[in-house]
């Protein structure tokens, strides 16, 4: 049963768990990294008297986790600006850091490990260099996977920072060259707004971030953040839903940047599983998918598995299939098919990494 | 109803199925294992700790599992999982029993944020608690395992847990960890205390585990407030000596040992200035096990 | 050593984290902490006070200045001892990055 999908579907569904369903609840939410944001949620619903204590515990742990990070990613930033100035490269945030620098509600409760930045790409050497000079180091050291990124990746392979551990995807565009959608990196920059308070610091547009959500939600091949990133887009289009004019240029942005495919899932998906209000006017202009009948419910099948916490409470024997298949279509839709071949061959050979995440249907105690 | 009243049969029988439910302090925890081997000493390290039902909400649900494939069997290991995650890498099976300990301590780490964790030492007389910071080396598990076997109940070894709201300490009362000299030291100071077979070869060393008193586990819920932070030093050949301790230094002991100060910001800031000014604060140096004992009876009798 | 023309000023992050910023009372002195900066540091009262002389905006001030204010607010300390004092406090700070020096 997925306690958490509910819970954040209808927060006031918490009055009826048991302290079983509860641990179960909390266990969703953290496989989810969504404890912060379930506790804030249950918060604006007004049920703080109605959680019990020990959950409440965990949930606040989470929520103070992600509140800390308020603090060190505005910090991050504006050591990134400051390396990156001297250069004059402009420092874009994308996705997690711009909410949270940003202070937008899609920050609420959020938990991340990474910073992402957009950089033009035809400044990508001279940025690197700015960063590697004040302590980021490439965290890639195999050199077929170095290869792979700057050949093919919409980014460098992910830095960290020696001293302070923190991790930075630098970006060039927001999909990989080889994807088949080609939304234009400069548009992005061009429409990039300064944060208030934060000055040299900027992020995408309100409407381009959601575009990215939209775009990064069903390209990625990582099934376990899908519903944290899914609730991300449910904040983002309720603020910018707050100007009901905006739903029309976002569908103009959407297409410009030839991301309309992506829209129509992502606004598709919301109101589905998490009841984002969308205006009938903008449901009918994207909502209808050309391909429909077999091909669409076998996506839809895909996805509703798919949009699940990945715990093992809520596999079921369709789901390490389901899971197979995602990963398949997404990199098929980020790269030509000889290039599929090539990766996927490339990496049978190399022995596996320790599991930190045993597959779904183990079982208990051996 | 205890573990104790659980006999050996049907504690074998939960290890191995649907897990021991249990209360460690403020944390109810599952325990699962498919390594029949630590029955025994499991059984007797939580004796005393307190069941619950299969009803309850449980913050940890872990099992100490043997490895994968091959590693089943040759040079056997032991993986520590919580609730579908491994944070560990895995270790020689022989090492479960002190994998657990440390899993446990890791599950409080991670996931308990909404109280200010220092890596200190804490045991208490009555409601007034002394917190024992140190590094590693320091003599801290010794003293500590001495100090609870001398009328002083175990806190914990490890992991002094603060509440946010009310500055209390919260007690564990769990297996205190010893290392290398201090196992035989212990067993000398201490002959009816339980200890583990030894295990050699760990990262720390030789490790042992020694069961808390039941008087520490029954008294588990009962909270402390600060009244002591001692910092203490083993120096071979040292007399027992107090030094008075300037609050600010105090405070960046503290804050320097918790484990999330950081992620708590203006809260930790806030928790640990509330937890000084609470306390009596000393650095504190000794050799002689009797003497450091008899320094603490003489701060507990001074107490008003 | 001749210090005229050095003046002393707040730093800009320090500035704009005024109001964030927390104190505790210590034995001794004063422990501050910064959320900004995620910066805990203990300074001694002569610090503080220091770091509260030129935590206004466009303050600039010499350490003869500040050495004037400190023995303004303890007329009985040792000229010289104080002088010391001074010095070791714009130091630490310079060395926290909460000050920065300019020539005037």
């Amino acid at each position: 049963m997925n306690f958490l999908l509910a819970a954040l579907r209808d927060p006031t569904s918490i009055r009826r768990l048991s302290p079983a369903e509860w641990d179960l609840l909390v266990r969703q939410a953290r496989h989810a990294n969504l404890l912060g944001r379930l506790y804030e949620r249950l918060l604006a619903a007004g049920l703080e008297a109605d959680i019990p204590q020990r959950p409440r515990n965990h949930l606040q742990s989470g929520a103070i986790m992600a509140d800390q990070q308020q603090y060190s990613i505005r910090r991050e930033a504006r050591l990134l600006r400051d390396a990156l100035a001297p250069y004059e490269i402009p420092l874009i945030l994308l996705k997690g850091a711009a909410y949270v620098a940003a202070g937008l509600p899609a920050a609420q409760g959020r938990l991340f490990a990474d910073i992402d930045i957009l950089v033009p790409h035809e400044r990508l050497g001279a940025a690197e260099s700015a960063l590697m000079l004040t302590g980021w180091q490439s965290s890639v050291t195999d050199d077929y996977d170095q290869r792979y990124y700057r050949r093919w990746m919409h980014e460098l392979p992910a830095m960290r920072h020696v001293f302070r551990g923190t991790t930075l995807d630098v970006h060039h565009t927001i999909l990989p060259p080889t994807a088949r959608l080609k939304p234009d990196a400069r548009l992005l920059i061009e429409a990039s707004v300064e944060i208030p308070g934060l000055p040299g610091v900027r992020t995408l547009a309100l409407e381009d971030l959601i575009l990215h959500s939209a775009s990064h939600l069903f390209h990625e091949g990582e099934p376990d953040n899908l519903l944290r990133d899914l609730t991300d887009l449910d904040l983002l289009l309720r603020h910018l839903g707050r100007d009901d004019s905006a739903w029309d240029a976002l569908v103009v942005r959407a297409e410009r940047l030839q991301l309309s495919g992506p829209l129509g899932l992502a606004l598709r998906y919301t109101e589905r599983l998490l009841d984002t209000p969308i205006p009938a006017r903008i449901r009918t202009h994207v909502g209808n998918d050309t391909k429909g009948g077999a091909g669409q419910r076998l996506v839809d099948f895909l996805y509703r598995r798919m949009l699940r916490p990945q715990h093992p409470s809520t596999a079921d024997r369709f789901t390490s299939v389901a899971r197979k298949a995602l990963y398949i279509r997404a990199h098929w839709l980020r790269m030509p098919p000889l290039l599929l071949a090539y990766h996927l061959a490339h990496k049978a050979f190399f022995p596996p990494k320790p599991e930190t995440h045993p597959p779904m249907d183990e079982k208990k105690a051996a | 109803m205890k573990v104790s009243a659980l006999s050996s049969a049907e504690f074998s029988e939960r290890l191995a199925g649907d897990g021991i439910r249990l209360a460690t302090g403020p944390f109810n925890c599952r325990l699962q294992s498919g390594i029949p081997e630590i029955t025994a000493e499991l059984a007797r390290l939580y004796a005393h700790h307190p069941l619950i039902d299969d009803t309850r909400f449980v913050d940890f649900h872990v099992a100490i599992q043997p490895g994968h494939g091959l590693r089943r069997w040759l040079r056997p290991q032991s993986r520590f999982i919580v609730d579908a995650i491994e944070p560990f890498t895995p270790l020689p099976r022989d090492q479960s029993l002190p994998m657990l300990e440390w899993g446990l301590n890791w599950c409080i780490t991670a996931y308990s944020q909404h109280i200010l964790v220092i890596h200190a030492a804490s045991v208490a007389r009555g409601n007034r608690a002394v917190i024992l910071p140190a590094p590693p080396g320091s003599g801290k598990s010794t003293l500590c395992a001495a100090l609870v076997n001398r009328g002083w109940r175990l806190l914990s070894d490890e992991l002094t847990l603060i509440r946010l709201d009310t500055g209390e300490l919260m007690g564990l009362a769990r297996p205190v960890s010893l290392k290398n000299a201090s196992i035989d030291i212990i067993r000398n100071y201490a002959p009816d205390a339980f200890l583990t077979q030894p295990v050699h070869d760990t990262t720390k060393g030789t490790v042992a585990l020694m069961a808390p008193t039941q008087a520490s586990v029954d008294a588990a819920n009962t909270p402390a407030r600060p009244a002591w932070m001692v910092l203490p030093r083993y120096r071979a050949g040292a007399d027992a000596c107090l030094t008075p301790m300037g609050s600010g230094a105090a405070f960046l002991q503290l804050a320097d040992n918790a484990m999330n100060y950081h992620i708590l910001g203006a809260r930790g800031f806030k928790a640990v200035g509330h937890t000084v000014d609470q306390c009596q604060n000393f650095s504190f140096e000794y050799s002689r096990l009797d003497d450091a004992i008899a320094i603490f009876e003489q701060l507990a009798g001074d107490e008003t | 050593m001749p210090s005229a023309g050095i003046r002393y000023a707040a730093c800009d992050a320090l500035l704009d984290a005024l109001p964030s910023i927390l104190w505790k009372s210590v034995d001794e002195g004063w422990v501050r902490f910064d959320p900004h900066a995620g910066e805990t540091l203990l300074l001694a009262p002569v610090t503080r006070f220091i770091l509260d002389q030129l935590s206004i905006p466009g303050c600039q001030l010499s350490e003869d200045a500040l050495i004037q204010a400190v023995l303004q607010e303890e007329p009985d300390a040792d000229p010289a001892e104080c002088g010391t004092q001074v010095r070791t406090a714009l130091e630490a700070l310079l060395d926290a990055r909460l000050i920065q020096a300019t020539s005037h």
